[in-house]
Parts: C-alpha cells; sequence; structure tokens
C-alpha cells in the first residue's frame, strides 16, 4: 500500500487522538480541582438533606439517586449492605437528581412520607415496587402515591406534599448542585467527598475502608 | 493530493466528530440520546472509509461515504427540529434513557450537541460534493 496520501492521515489522526487524551486530562483535572474546593462541601450535603445514621460518622456516602432509576434500583440494597458493614461508622446522605419524567414527583411524595417520619420505608418501597410506577414504556405515576398510602401513609399529607409544591425548591437545588458537583449518572456516589467511578458493592465498600484508614 | 483535498477535509470533520462525541460521552459522562446514536452510526464509519479511499486512491470512497452520510444528515436533521421545538416532542422516539430533547450543553446559546453534529454532517456533504464537482470536471476535461 504505497500511497502518497497515507501520511498526511496518519497525521490527521494522531492530531485528533492527541487532542482528545490532552481534552481529556485537562478536563479531568478542572473537575478534580473543583472538587477539592471548600465549596464543595456546601453542596455536597444540604441541612435539609434526607441522612441515616450519626451526624459525627468518620464517613459520610452521599447517594445522587433518581427514584425512577433502574441502576439505583439496584445499588439499594448494596448500599444497605455496605452501610451494615460498618455500624456506626457511616452516614447515608441523599440527594435526588431526577432524571426521569416522574422522577421530581417521586421525590416529592418521598419528601411527603418523610414529613410523616417514614422516609427510608418509603424509599425501600418505590425502589422495590419500581417496575409498577416506572417502567419506561408504561410509567404509572399514580400509582407512586398509592403504594405510599398502601403502606399506612395519609393520603390527604401526601397530597398537599406535592400540590403546595413546597418541596420543588430542594429539588431543584439538589439536581443543580448534582450538576455542578459533575453528576452525569444516577446513582452517583460520594464517599466522604470523593467521586466513586465504580458501582457495586467491593467498589463501595472499598471507598469506605479507604476513607476510614485515612 | 490537491484533487483529495475534499476528501481530507471530510475525513477532518468526521475525525473531529467522533472524537467530540466521544469526549462528550465519554470523559463529560453526557449520556448519548437515541438520535446521537443514529448518527453515531453514520459518522463513525466515514473514518475508516474515506481514510482507506485515500490510502488506496480510490475515488469511489466518496460515493460509498455519501451513501451512509445522507441518513445520517437527515437523522441530524430531524432531530435539530425536535431540539429546537419545531417538531412536537410527541413524536420523539425516545423512550429509554435522556430524551434527544435535553439541552445539556449550550455554549453561547447556539453551541449545542445536535447543532455541532449537523454542521458537522453538513461540512462533510460539502466535502464529499466538492470533491464529486471536480472530478466531474477532470472528466470533461
Amino acid at each position: 500500500m504505497k500511497s502518497r496520501n497515507i501520511w498526511p492521515i496518519v497525521g490527521l489522526v494522531s492530531l485528533v487522538v492527541v487532542a482528545l487524551a490532552a481534552a481529556t486530562v485537562v478536563y479531568r483535572r478542572s473537575q478534580d480541582k473543583d472538587l477539592a474546593q471548600a465549596s464543595v462541601a456546601e453542596k455536597l450535603v444540604r441541612p435539609y438533606s434526607p441522612s441515616m445514621g450519626p451526624a459525627d460518622a468518620p464517613v459520610t456516602i452521599v447517594e445522587f439517586l433518581d427514584p425512577e432509576c433502574e441502576a439505583c434500583r439496584a445499588m439499594a440494597p448494596i448500599v444497605k449492605r455496605v452501610v451494615a458493614d460498618f455500624p456506626g461508622k457511616v452516614r447515608l446522605v441523599v440527594r435526588y437528581m431526577p432524571f426521569h419524567g416522574n422522577s421530581a414527583l417521586a421525590a416529592s411524595l418521598l419528601e411527603g412520607a418523610r414529613e410523616q417520619g417514614k422516609y427510608w420505608e418509603a424509599l425501600d418501597r418505590l425502589f422495590e415496587l419500581q417496575p409498577e410506577w416506572g417502567s419506561h414504556d408504561n410509567p404509572r405515576a399514580e400509582r407512586i402515591a398509592e403504594i405510599l398510602v398502601e403502606m399506612g401513609l395519609d393520603k390527604a399529607r401526601l397530597e398537599d406534599a406535592v400540590r403546595s409544591g413546597r418541596h420543588a425548591q430542594k429539588i431543584e437545588q439538589d439536581r443543580a448542585d448534582g450538576m455542578e458537583l459533575g453528576v452525569r449518572a444516577t446513582p452517583s456516589f460520594f464517599v466522604n467527598g470523593t467521586l466513586l467511578r465504580d458501582l457495586g458493592y467491593e467498589p463501595l465498600r472499598a471507598a469506605v475502608e479507604a476513607s476510614l484508614r485515612r | 493530493m490537491n484533487r483529495w483535498w475534499p476528501l481530507f477535509a471530510a475525513l477532518a470533520v468526521a475525525l473531529v466528530a467522533t472524537a467530540g462525541s466521544l469526549f462528550f460521552s465519554e470523559v463529560m459522562k453526557l449520556p448519548p440520546c437515541v438520535l446521537c446514536w443514529y448518527q453515531r452510526i453514520a459518522m463513525y464509519p466515514l473514518i475508516p472509509i474515506l481514510a482507506l479511499g485515500l490510502v488506496l486512491e480510490d475515488a469511489r470512497c466518496a460515493l460509498y461515504a455519501t451513501a451512509l452520510l445522507l441518513p445520517g444528515l437527515v437523522t441530524a436533521v430531524y432531530h435539530n427540529l425536535l431540539y429546537y421545538g419545531v417538531l412536537p416532542e410527541s413524536v420523539s422516539p425516545c423512550t429509554q434513557g435522556i430524551s434527544c430533547t435535553s439541552k445539556q450543553i449550550e455554549w453561547f446559546g447556539f453551541i449545542t450537541i445536535p447543532s455541532l453534529s449537523l454542521v458537522g454532517f453538513v461540512l462533510i456533504a460539502a466535502c464529499l460534493w466538492a470533491f464529486h464537482r471536480s472530478k466531474r470536471k477532470e472528466t470533461l476535461a
């Protein structure tokens, strides 16, 4: 294959590959630098965020989740397992990242359940029954409230939590904080402020262990 | 090489578009919507097709590239019409993952991912057309 054209092509391809690699390095670095800034701490955990576990726990896991996201559903039992692995050492904080059509509604209703003191049970139940209400080809938004009412929550108060819009601002703040922190997928975990790059039991457990050792 | 320059230009655009789309999805972790995938199917193979055509000095590669380009161009036009609300969203075929109309990037108000894609396809179309014209002139001369 002797051709006059081959070297310009090799040059062109190398140029683009090098540019892509350089852009990647620059982008990653700027992202890490952003995360290292002090203002990040307040964007990670807001005073209103639902949290489980001791407030002064040595490790804080912040999970940006979407109640309607299947991966979040799959991670839910894993998160529980990791938290149970380190009793009293881990605080779990939930932030909302509403990426789907009914995510914000589900989040408002979850906040409504929180008003009635059943937040974590409600979150578990909505994940468990997610295929019923959050399937992509047949989303049934009305099922969300029904499921919570079936758990024994007060229907009128739940409806009011949505209608009044009193949780909308928090949910929007979560989304805005998540975007600024570089959350582009759900679930995204920050373990003591460091973004977890891989999902699963082992990576999450390892990140908690590493934070405890530090 | 001068006779081949439009194909080099087309290859350069395809390379930049490919690298750019991979940067958005793999580095910035912006999820690609369904229509983006269809446009990628048309854009990515342009690289080996044009590169091989240039190496072998086979002018027919422009034809093969055109066959890929046209569906890509049509998809890009459609995507932009949806994105900018010219077509109602209910026509959108996106049922999974990210909606094709979610605005993930808006630089200076008009640089968006669908508009970048459309510009890429239009530039390549222009290059292929320029190549076609110069070839015809050559055969007539």
